[in-house]
């Protein structure tokens, strides 16, 4: 949870400890949950990146960041509109079952991980499999799952899941556009990287004001303005891309530019088309430009 | 930031107590001494020099000091949101309407609007966007009337957003269109880059305001901060970057720059080497602190 400025308390001060007493509406809210992997010790290979759950945990603090509200009026953080926390999982066990679906592969097992959640945060090494997302996972599952999560083992929102939000290489490659739909149960929108994503610690206020944004604006295009780094490494960019699905091309455009945090439209009552957002000419590390 | 500094800083603190040559021995105790000299010479080949001009402070007024929910109404002629803010209280940091929305928080330097109404609507043709030197022109007008300071700004970049489907038989996009106009500042002092301040203004086919986004911290630095001998920051950069599985022969490029030293509104900034990792399976960007904190910093 972010830092409460001390002007901010001195101007409500003598009523918040009041007010804070008041019943949590948790209940009603949407739920966020985030998975992140930072070191890679425990079955399955790849590089330690330190940072990656502070990154994960800042879009996470702020999505759930409930704040204060007074008479009606919502001071600071998003109040009735913030996601209650639904989970937050770090190294330990995070396996290729959590997240692929039992409807595409036996041993799937989403229902009570990924898809339990209305918004979630995945952290972890990606790459490209022949126009596949491939996330790597921590344990080598034994009964079917493997080191890798695919695309093509997932069917996420047939349960509950909404917005899913991938912090991780190549996961949403232009080459994947036309196929990340076959992904989507009643899901709303993806959101990923075209070609490589970078990790530091200097990156974890963009996954904060990502958040914040996207109370304010549409989720896409809060996606965009804080992940685009241009020259991130001195020559390549950084390059989000926001997927939405919609019965067609009004309803996916429509989801694409208005959803927000706080304005979750009904899940699509089926897919006919599927829609992207990105920057003109990304040229990220790993990826043609866009 | 914060990661950066409570895992570097007491290592810096362990190089400075015993010298860099016995923090060098330390390192090799826990390393292979040939990793680590061959990345240390590698990153003294390309990490820029610096001087005690890194440590000049900016002359520039605090922007944030009149920073409100009025100033940027008023500033961005937010009709909509005007109303509302007559009856806000004092204190609050968001307004919306169904129209427009709007959170400032001076602490952060941040200003996100959104002009909702002003969305895309791509069940109709887009007309063409603005050219690039109209989204210019009136994007660094926009933000300097909000008061960020001009002479903080890198050079500008204009982009364009584009939105891209096709039915779900498709295998290549059926429809592209540019959606928006983007104005992208970075932030530079000293001629040197900030890391994670900027500024975006996104501009409709009317060339209306669809959204703006500030993250312009106050900048800060402690007047009792020392520069640390190369010797010492290669040696930590590198000691971060074997963390990490770098080594010596990967694809690394380094710059100067300033970061804060947390990722805490109003914290302090201070120089640092920004070294990019573009390496599998994710690349790594790193800030090494160029300085130790005084005497009498608590940090």
């Amino acid at each position: 949870m972010s830092t409460l400025p001390m002007t901010r308390l001195g101007a409500v001060g003598a009523i918040m400890a009041a007010a804070t007493l008041l019943p949590d509406p948790a209940g009603a809210r949407y739920e966020a949950k985030m998975y992140a992997i930072t070191v890679w010790n425990a079955g399955c290979a790849g590089g330690t990146r330190n940072a990656w759950d502070d990154m994960v945990d800042a879009w996470y603090d702020e999505i759930t960041d409930t704040g204060f509200s007074l008479f009606g009026w919502c001071l600071w953080g998003h109040c009735g509109d913030a996601f209650s926390r639904d989970g937050s999982w770090v190294n330990g066990s995070i396996a290729n079952s959590w997240f692929a679906d039992a409807s595409v592969v036996s041993w799937g097992n989403d229902t009570p991980r990924l898809d339990d959640g209305d918004a979630v945060m995945i952290g972890t090494h990606g790459a490209d499999s022949a126009g596949v997302w491939s996330g790597t996972m921590r344990i080598n599952e034994a009964g079917g799952g493997d080191c890798n999560l695919r695309r093509d083992e997932m069917e996420i929102g047939d349960s509950d899941l909404e917005f899913l939000h991938l912090s991780s290489c190549n996961s949403m490659d232009d080459n994947q556009w036309s196929n990340w739909w076959r992904a989507f149960g009643r899901a709303h929108q993806v959101d990923g990287f075209h070609g490589f994503m970078w990790i530091g610690t200097g990156l974890i206020s963009n996954y904060r004001n990502f958040a914040d944004d996207a109370f304010s604006s549409a989720i896409s295009d809060a996606w965009l303005d804080n992940h685009y780094v241009p020259n991130i490494s001195g020559t390549d960019d950084q390059c989000p891309v926001a997927y939405a699905v919609g019965a067609n091309q009004a309803d996916a455009t429509n989801r694409l530019f208005n959803e927000r945090y706080d304005n979750v439209f009904a899940d699509p009552g089926s897919i006919g088309w599927w829609h992207v957002t990105y920057i003109a000419g990304c040229d990220p590390a790993n990826e043609g430009a866009l | 930031m914060m990661k950066t500094w409570t895992t570097i800083l007491p290592a810096l603190v362990l190089s400075l107590a015993i010298g860099p040559a016995q923090a060098q021995d330390k390192l090799e105790g826990e390393r292979p001494a040939q990793a680590v000299e061959a990345l240390v010479k590698q990153l003294d080949e390309i990490l820029p020099r610096w001087d005690e001009s890194i440590l000049q402070q900016p002359e520039t007024a605090d922007w944030t000091a009149d920073l409100t929910l009025t100033t940027v109404i008023r500033s961005l002629g937010a009709r909509d949101l005007a109303e509302v803010a007559q009856k806000a209280p004092n204190g609050a940091s968001f307004l919306q309407t169904k129209a427009e929305a709007l959170r400032v928080d001076p602490a952060r330097g941040y200003v996100r609007y959104a002009n909702r109404a002003a969305a895309v609507d791509l069940s109709r043709k887009v007309p063409p966007l603005p050219e690039p030197p109209e989204v210019m022109e009136r994007g660094i007008e926009i933000l300097s009337r909000l008061g960020l300071p001009p002479g903080e700004f890198a050079k500008p970049q204009v982009e364009t957003q584009m939105a891209a489907g096709g039915s779900i038989k498709a295998e290549k996009p059926e429809r592209v269109d540019e959606v928006y106009r983007l104005l992208v500042v970075g932030r530079v002092i000293n001629d040197l880059p900030v890391f994670g301040s900027n500024a975006l203004v996104a501009m409709t086919s009317k060339a209306e305001l669809q959204r703006l986004r500030t993250q312009w911290p106050v900048f800060r630095m402690e007047h009792s901060d020392k520069l640390l001998e190369r010797e010492v920051v290669l040696l930590q950069s590198a000691e971060v970057l074997l963390d990490h599985g770098i080594a010596a022969g990967d694809d690394l490029r380094a710059q100067l720059g300033y970061a804060p030293v947390a990722d805490e509104p109003g914290s302090a900034y201070v120089p640092v080497a920004l070294i990019a990792g573009a390496v599998e399976p994710t690349p790594v960007m790193i800030s090494v602190p160029l300085v130790s904190p005084g005497d009498f910093d608590e940090r």
